[in-house]
């Protein structure tokens, strides 16, 4: 992954590449990553450990990295590469993105946590930084500002259990009892991965970075750093979960704030960048859910739930394109660009829960798990929030497949049409069939998932 | 004929059709839902350049549905009435982690249920000829409607429930809001609002019930059979009612109705008046009257309250209201208040009354509403003001509105009578002063009904309305298949009889066949043998 | 089908081989109900011209007079009834508890004695001439394929409801027919007051019928059964009955009956409608009415009886103030069709308390009396009614006050009316002097009902008959003439009347119409109850001679009281009824959207929130909130500091 990546970006720099080549770039990356995703799911499902122990190769992970290289392989396949700033390093971030996940995410140790969402963060802050370099800033510095809440938690938690190594820390906290010394670190870590997340109501940090962002750069700020971030999280909230209290009545408020405030926002913002946004938040929102849970069930249907969103929220900006022009840029898709507009509409109804689609499932999964854990009131809001989700994207699919499109004449270039290539549709018809089979392979993923939650010591 | 002779007095009654239980197809109800939900799809991607195709997708969408009613006619005649089990049961295996299957399966309720549903489908193919506009999304969008609409009748796991019960709001959504009246827009907010509060009041149901049952399995047989404590129960039907009384609808969460059946086009207003809104009774009947008889014994006072007061606010507005499509729209909610009180009435006779009712008055509701929006189509406007002494002009119309208004009093030899006599017999023990009650909301609707048939059809003609025309082809068979389907249950409930033999001689009868599981979901409703005869 | 009794009995007669026609019973009686029905499917789909539809109307009843014939002489030989059977539902709802409630049975009993013959001659007889008189009187009516169907389905419901036995089937009927009588009398499409009025027609009678469905179903939600031959025996033997159950069910009954044979106060729907209907239609509607109302009545009688006395006392008191107001306010009002029909509606009501009083004393049989006297009521009425409506018409008013003369212009009608008026007054003679004492305080109200109907009816006749008719804008009294088609119907019903009346005294025709003995009436008796009647035909007679003028000015200020009354009435009704539900409605029906508009504007409004925070600078906010909120949760979590 990282050599590809790196490659990609060398011939970007030094080679320059006949254009009849250039097109076959994103096709070729793709295709690499699909091969890698292969070879994990084929060569993952051995447990081994490397570096001595740093990264380990564990359920988890291998959820976690064939989720990552799954997004990474649709979204470089369904963008619209017309509308992104630079080719080369338009494929080589989110394949660095990618990876930063994957290192998260088999990362055994605080270390290599810290690295890998590090790692996917700055690919974010180098995509948006393409177009919008004083957005690039911004994410910078605010990244900085999540960093350093992160580094104190870890530093704290390191500090306060002597060790950095996950499972040591899990088994020393097993038997302590919750301290005030303990839960404050441990929440200002929370709090710098809710702001790498940009969940409410820390949205505030990245979430308007996003909408100026190319498409593959708002779809990395949305999706993966937001996918790594989580990953930290459930690992870190995993090594902690013999001390639920320290964490879950957090988790608990950020959800439900980030449920309804995610679906009221998505309901009161028209844009269609904007609202997937929103509507990212809100479903991130499911995910804390399912995490405040603090049990195996709840942590397996976060997981189920997080590879839904990650495709989704990825994807779904990828497969909007160019569309500063608010609504009108995708006014009448459904007409023009049928399989795009499919596509679109899919991201729209799985982020925002609606059925039969991958956001469906994941959420139902975690609203078992609050249930399981008597959390009705959580479950409400949350249900309350995918309400007014769903209510937004009808909005978004009347302007999709009701209004018609615009004369092309006057189509302003902020709304100019994504261009149609084999792979974009291609990428699309994936997507779609993704996203909306997602429910039949609802079984393999969600036990893949749940053997996840297994592998990190949760019962 | 001899042979057929011996069948019928071999058999207990009520009679199956002669060779009930040859064919059991073991993907039936998949294709019932699959099906159209599939052919919306490739409907969605059919190149359709300025409409070229425009007729070639009406008649896959016709023929959709027509094929789809085919397929269920052979279930339904091959359906065995008195197994008291689920026939032409599916259970697979879905995500065993948290106890989710494939599970379908349809009793008598069901079975009625999908009838309506099919019916429904070509009236609504039949109502919608007239579409010029994105006909290739709105015939999907009907399609994927039905798929949802017949996979919540078909579910046996309440996570599957949950889930269809969820699909079908956005199709319908956009139906409304992509063909609608001058007022669609808020008509489709409501109606995203409303079923999405009550699917999501449907969701915590579904979960409380699945936790209370220790969180292994959403299989409804499961559920069902559980232990649950009688304050559970009672938060679970509470939940699962105020699902039910968005769909249906019940006062006071019917405020989608109007705008949504007045606002619609009519092929919408068919699919969402029949099977779409009966879900909700079909949830209650399934849900509490089914599952958890403690909860339906405690809660029959509010279920007769909300059925009294859902029927008379319904005639009270429609006695007020100047818009024939609202008054269509209020009338609408009378057969849903008939039916939920059948099953506040918690006896035999009215569980019975209000599964029947489900069909009766899912037609009635839809003839209702959709002559009066057809009405207004071709009378060119919706005002009573304006509209009058329209019978002469429009008499096919007139005639169709006429039987509606008589099958929403219950008229005989229209099956709402049948609905009508078996609830209010079935009521008067339990629910004597609700009955009443809601009977004499019935004849308010009976003064509405007047008030607006004579104004609109038998008072003086007015010289300053618009033109008018009376209904097209198509009009005429969407309404009158809606209005023929009445009739022959009204006629022949029991199915037409070999003459001189109990025999049925091709329809088994919608009564006969809707028995099946019935008895059971009522055993533990029947009354006690009544004390010793009182001394005088 | 399963024949019961007689189908297959009868004795062959010697000498010459009469067919037995007994065995005709299993076609002909089916073929009392499918005859009107085939007519009316023929009249509604195949029949265009005004001509053609009154021709098969007629013919189908005529074919139904007919067959009821037949059907008489195949009873004659028997005193059973003949009963067939067919399965309407059947439907298995229960395995446990009482046996009665396992399994629901509505069946289509066709249950024919000599009662139900006697009672359909009658009506199809009033159908026929009416049909008669409608076919040149009626010209001028519209639709008339519509109205001859509605009448032949009328008459299909009719024999129905003579028929039941079951009384979920009665029920059905019974809707049909109220149904079809809303048609018949809101016909006049395209006018405005029709209308209006005929909404009374359906309004009010369906709310009693309403009430008739309620009284069967509580009966059948106490007993699990609703036919008659079941229902009945078992009144006080079932397990778990109350009295209180049979006073409910005797009550819904009674008001669910009284509203179709127009018992004060319910009579509002015939009067309303008298003028705006078509006359055939009205005629049609109240004969038929009043004799299937007073058959089912007095089949009822026996849940009546099971009651308690106080019930029984209560019933024959509504039938007794029912007759005398309802025969007052015939009095009062100078509209001539409203006076007969409320003379009519008083008939009826003299009649019921007969029936109910025979019921109050067991074992007295006199109750079919009261039933026979309907059957000579109801050709009276509609007679009566049609000969006016032709006067009124010729005349061009429906105002007393301006009519006259018409013994001399138009002889015939006005004779017709005066032979009409005078059975009207005479109907229930018979009846009373069999079953009521005059001693009793109910001798007294019902005496003074009939006295009351003999001067409505007549002073109707010395109105339109005498007095100068004076000229009016646009009238000319020289041009009213007897129209020559409308000859004879009017006589018909006379014919008919006085023959049921005459029978009314004949003790071996109630006997063959309940097959029970019958003591004949005592001479003082029927004498005494003569007299009354001619008592009031003299009085009015006398009133008319004496100043004419005078009467109708009083009756017509009595009319404007009662109409100022009526109005007030409605105008409280309207007002603190029907205006303040309705207006809740409608209130409802706004805020209700404006509620979940303003929820919807709240959670957008609550979104604009999240939006506006994203305008706030990031850095700080972000930094405040995430060490404000590490440290509230940390100091607040349970099990942390606590």
């Amino acid at each position: 992954m990282l050599a590809t990546a790196v490659v990609v970006m060398l011939l970007g720099r030094f080679a320059v590449l006949p254009s009849a080549w250039r097109r076959f770039l994103p096709l070729a990356a793709a295709a690499i990553v699909l091969t890698a995703l292969g070879i994990e799911l084929w060569a993952g499902a051995a447990l081994t450990t490397f570096f001595g122990g740093a990264i380990v190769q564990d359920r988890f992970a291998l959820f976690a990295k064939a989720a990552a290289l799954a997004i990474a392989a649709v979204a470089l396949a369904s963008a619209d590469w017309a509308a992104e700033d630079s080719p080369y390093l338009g494929l080589a971030m989110p394949l660095l993105a990618a990876f930063g996940v994957m290192v998260a995410a088999s990362a055994a140790d605080l270390v290599g946590l810290w690295a890998g969402l590090e790692l996917a963060a700055a690919a974010a802050v180098v995509m948006v930084a393409l177009r919008r370099p004083d957005l690039g800033l911004r994410l910078l510095v605010v990244g900085g500002v999540a960093t350093s809440l992160v580094l104190i938690g870890l530093a704290f938690l390191y500090a306060s259990t002597g060790n950095a190594d996950l499972v040591a820390i899990r088994d020393v906290l097993a038997s302590r009892a919750p301290t005030v010394a303990l839960a404050v670190p441990m929440l200002l870590l929370l709090g710098g991965l809710a702001v790498r997340a940009g969940i409410a109501p820390f949205h505030v940090g990245p979430l308007p970075i996003s909408l100026g962002a190319s498409p593959l750069g708002a779809g990395l700020v949305i999706g993966l750093v937001t996918v790594a971030a989580a990953t930290v999280a459930i690992k870190i909230v995993a090594a902690v979960a013999p001390l639920p209290a320290v964490f879950a009545p957090y988790a608990v408020a950020v959800a439900a704030v980030a449920m309804v405030g995610g679906g009221a926002a998505a309901l009161a913002v028209r844009s269609p960048r904007p609202r997937m946004a929103y509507l990212a938040v809100a479903q991130l929102g499911w995910v804390a859910a399912g995490l405040s849970t603090h049990f195996r069930a709840g942590f397996a249907a976060s997981l189920f739930l997080l590879a839904a969103f990650g495709i989704a929220a990825t994807c779904g900006p990828a497969l909007l394109g160019r569309a500063e022009a608010g609504e009108t840029a995708i006014a009448g898709l459904g007409a023009v660009r049928p399989v795009r507009a499919a596509g679109l509409a899919l991201a729209f109804l799985s982020l925002a829960g609606a059925p039969p689609l991958a956001g469906f499932f994941g959420e139902l999964a975690v609203a078992a798990a609050l249930a399981q854990s008597g959390n009705f009131v959580l479950l409400g809001l949350g249900l309350l929030g995918s309400v007014l989700s769903v209510a937004a994207v009808v909005g978004t699919l009347r302007v999709l497949y009701i209004q018609s499109p615009v004369d092309e004449a006057r189509r302003p270039a902020a709304a100019a049409l994504p261009a149609v290539t084999v792979l974009s549709t291609a990428g699309a018809v994936v997507f779609c069939a993704l996203v909306a089979g997602y429910g039949l392979l609802g079984n393999p993923i969600l036990g893949l998932a749940d053997q996840g939650a297994e592998a990190l010591g949760l019962r | 004929m001899t042979l057929l002779t011996v069948i019928g007095q071999a058999t207990p009654s009520p009679v199956p059709a002669p060779g009930a239980g040859l064919f059991t197809s073991p993907f039936l109800l998949s294709l019932l839902i699959w099906v159209p939900a599939a052919v919306a799809v490739a409907l969605a991607f059919i190149p359709n350049p300025r409409g070229r195709y425009d007729t070639l997708i009406k008649q896959i969408a016709f023929f959709t549905n027509l094929g789809t009613l085919f397929v269920f006619f052979i279930g339904y005649s091959q359906f065995e009435n008195f197994l008291p089990t689920m026939q032409y049961e599916e259970k697979v295996p879905w995500l065993p982690a948290i106890g989710v299957t494939y599970h379908l399966g349809i009793d008598g309720a069901g079975l009625v249920m999908l009838m309506l549903s099919g019916l429904a489908g070509v009236a609504a193919v039949l109502a919608s000829l007239n579409v010029r506009e994105r006909v290739r999304a709105y015939f999907a969008l009907l399609l994927l409607a039905q798929s949802s609409v017949n996979g919540a009748i078909a579910s046996r796991d309440m996570f599957m429930l949950v889930l269809f019960w969820g699909a079908s709001i956005v199709p319908i959504a956009l139906l409304v809001i992509g063909w609608g009246g001058p007022r669609r827009i808020s008509a489709a907010w409501r109606l995203v609002g409303y079923w999405g509060f009550g699917t999501a009041a449907l969701a915590v149901g579904a979960l409380a019930l699945y936790t209370a049952a220790g969180g292994t399995s959403f299989d409804m047989d499961h559920l069902f059979k559980a232990t649950i404590s009688p304050r559970v129960q009672l938060g679970i039907s509470m939940a699962m009612i105020v699902a039910a009384a968005t769909r249906l609808p019940l006062f006071p969460l019917h405020g989608w109705a109007r705008e949504v059946l007045a606002e619609s086009p009519p092929g919408v207003v068919v699919i969402v008046a029949t099977a779409a809104s009966r879900l909700g009774a079909f949830l209650i009947l399934r849900t509490i009257i089914g599952a958890e008889p403690v909860a339906a014994h405690l809660l029959s006072p509010l279920l007769a309250a909300l059925a009294v007061l859902t029927v008379g606010y319904a005639g009270l507005a429609a006695l007020r209201t100047l818009d024939i499509r609202h008054a269509g729209a209020y009338l609408a909610m009378v057969p849903g208040g008939i039916t939920v009180m059948g099953m506040a009435a918690v006896s035999p006779l009215g569980i019975a009354g209000s599964v029947l009712g489900l069909f009766a008055g899912g037609l009635a509701a839809a003839l209702i509403a959709g002559a009066c929006v057809t009405l207004s189509d071709r009378a060119q406007t919706r005002s009573m003001a304006l509209l009058g002494g329209l019978a002469p002009r429009m008499p096919n119309l007139g005639w169709l509105l006429v039987i509606a208004a008589l099958a929403l009093l219950g008229v005989p030899i229209l099956a709402t009578f049948a609905v009508n006599v078996m609830t209010f017999f079935g009521a008067f023990k339990t629910q004597p002063l609700g009955a009443f009650a809601l009977a004499a909301s019935l004849a308010v609707c009976a003064v509405a009904l007047a008030v607006i048939l004579g104004r609109v059809l038998f008072g003086a003609p007015n010289a300053d309305a618009p033109g008018v025309s009376d209904v097209s082809l198509g009009e005429t068979w969407y309404l009158g298949l809606l209005a023929g389907a009445l009739l022959w249950v009204g006629l022949f409930p029991g199915g037409p009889k070999i003459p001189g033999t109990e025999v049925p001689l091709f329809d088994p009868g919608l009564i006969n066949q809707m028995s099946a599981g019935i008895s059971d979901i009522a055993s533990p409703y029947v009354l006690p043998t009544p004390a010793a005869p009182a001394t005088q | 089908m399963a024949a019961a009794s007689g189908a297959a009995s009868g004795s062959r007669p010697g000498g010459f081989a009469f067919p037995d026609p007994t065995t005709a019973l299993p076609w002909a009686v089916p073929l009392l109900l499918i005859a009107p029905f085939a007519t009316f499917l023929l009249a509604l789909s195949s029949v265009r011209t005004r001509r053609s539809a009154s021709a098969t109307a007629m013919f189908g009843t005529a074919v139904m007079l007919v067959v009821t014939l037949l059907v008489l002489w195949g009873l004659t030989r028997k005193a059973a009834p003949y009963v067939a059977t067919y399965q309407y539902i059947n439907l298995s709802v229960a395995f446990s508890g009482p046996s009665s409630f396992q399994t629901f049975t509505v069946q289509l009993v066709l249950h024919v004695d000599h009662l139900t013959v006697a009672a359909l001659l009658a009506i199809e007889l009033c159908a026929f001439i009416a049909l008669g008189w409608h076919q040149f009187m009626g010209r001028a009516e519209p639709g008339a394929a519509r109205f001859h169907a509605a009448v032949t389905a009328l008459l299909f419901a009719s024999s129905g409801i003579l028929m039941s036995w079951d009384l979920a089937e009665l029920f059905g009927f019974w809707m049909i027919g109220g149904a079809l009588t809303y048609l018949l009398l809101a016909h006049r499409w395209g006018v405005a007051e029709p209308a209006a009025r005929a909404r009374v027609a359906l309004a009010l009678p369906f709310f009693t019928d309403v009430c008739l469905l309620s009284g069967i179903a509580w009966l059948y939600s106490r007993y699990g059964t609703q036919t008659l031959d079941t229902l009945v025996p078992v009144l006080h033997t079932n397990p778990g009955w109350t009295v209180r159950s049979l006073v409910v069910a005797s009550v819904l009954l009674f008001v669910g009956v009284g509203g179709r044979i127009a018992l004060w106060p319910f009579t509002s729907w015939i009067t309303q409608t008298a003028v705006t209907a078509p006359a055939a239609a009205s005629a049609i509607v109240q004969s038929v009415w009043s004799v299937a109302g007073i058959v089912v009545l007095y089949r009822l009688t026996p849940i009546f009886a099971s009651s308690n006395q106080q019930t029984m006392q209560a019933l024959l008191a509504a039938c007794g103030v029912a007759a005398v107001i309802a025969a007052a306010l015939a009095l009062v009002g100078n509209e001539p069709r409203r006076a007969v029909s409320l003379a009519g509606a008083a008939v009826v009501a003299i009649a019921a308390a007969v029936v109910i009083n025979a019921a109050y004393h067991p074992p007295a049989t006199y109750a079919v009396a009261g039933v026979a006297a309907v059957f000579a009521l109801a050709p009276a009425r509609a007679g009566a009614l049609l000969a006016v409506t032709t006067i009124s018409n010729a005349m061009r008013t429906d105002d007393l006050a301006e009519m006259g003369d018409a013994w001399r212009r138009m002889r015939r009608s006005a004779a017709a009316l005066l032979l009409c008026a005078l059975l009207l007054g005479l109907t229930t003679t018979g009846a009373l002097a069999l079953g009521v004492s005059t001693r009793t305080w109910l001798g007294v109200a019902l005496g003074e009902a009939s006295l009351l109907v003999a001067i409505a009816a007549l002073r109707v006749f010395f109105s339109v008959s005498f007095g100068p008719l004076r000229r009016r804008r646009a009238f000319e009294p020289d041009r009213v003439r007897e129209p020559r088609e409308a000859l004879g119907w009017p006589y018909w019903f006379a014919v008919a009347s006085a023959a049921f009346l005459a029978a009314t005294f004949i003790t071996a025709w109630l006997g063959f119409l309940d097959g029970a003995k019958h003591p004949a009436p005592a001479l003082i008796g029927v004498a005494v109850w003569v007299a009354v009647p001619v008592l009031g035909f003299i009085a009015c007679a006398a009133t008319y001679s004496r100043g004419r003028d005078g009467a109708l000015a009083a009756t017509a200020l009595g009319g404007a009281w009662l109409a100022r009354g009526t109005a007030l009435v409605s105008a409280g009704v309207e007002r603190f009824v029907v205006a303040p539900a309705t207006d809740i409605a409608g209130r409802l029906g706004d805020w209700i959207p404006a509620g979940d508009g303003a929820l919807g504007r709240l959670a957008t409004a609550s979104g604009q929130l999240a939006l506006g925070a994203v305008r706030a600078p990031a850095l700080p906010l972000v930094m405040a909130l995430a060490i404000v909120l590490a440290v509230v949760f940390a100091l607040l979590a349970p099990g942390v500091a606590r």
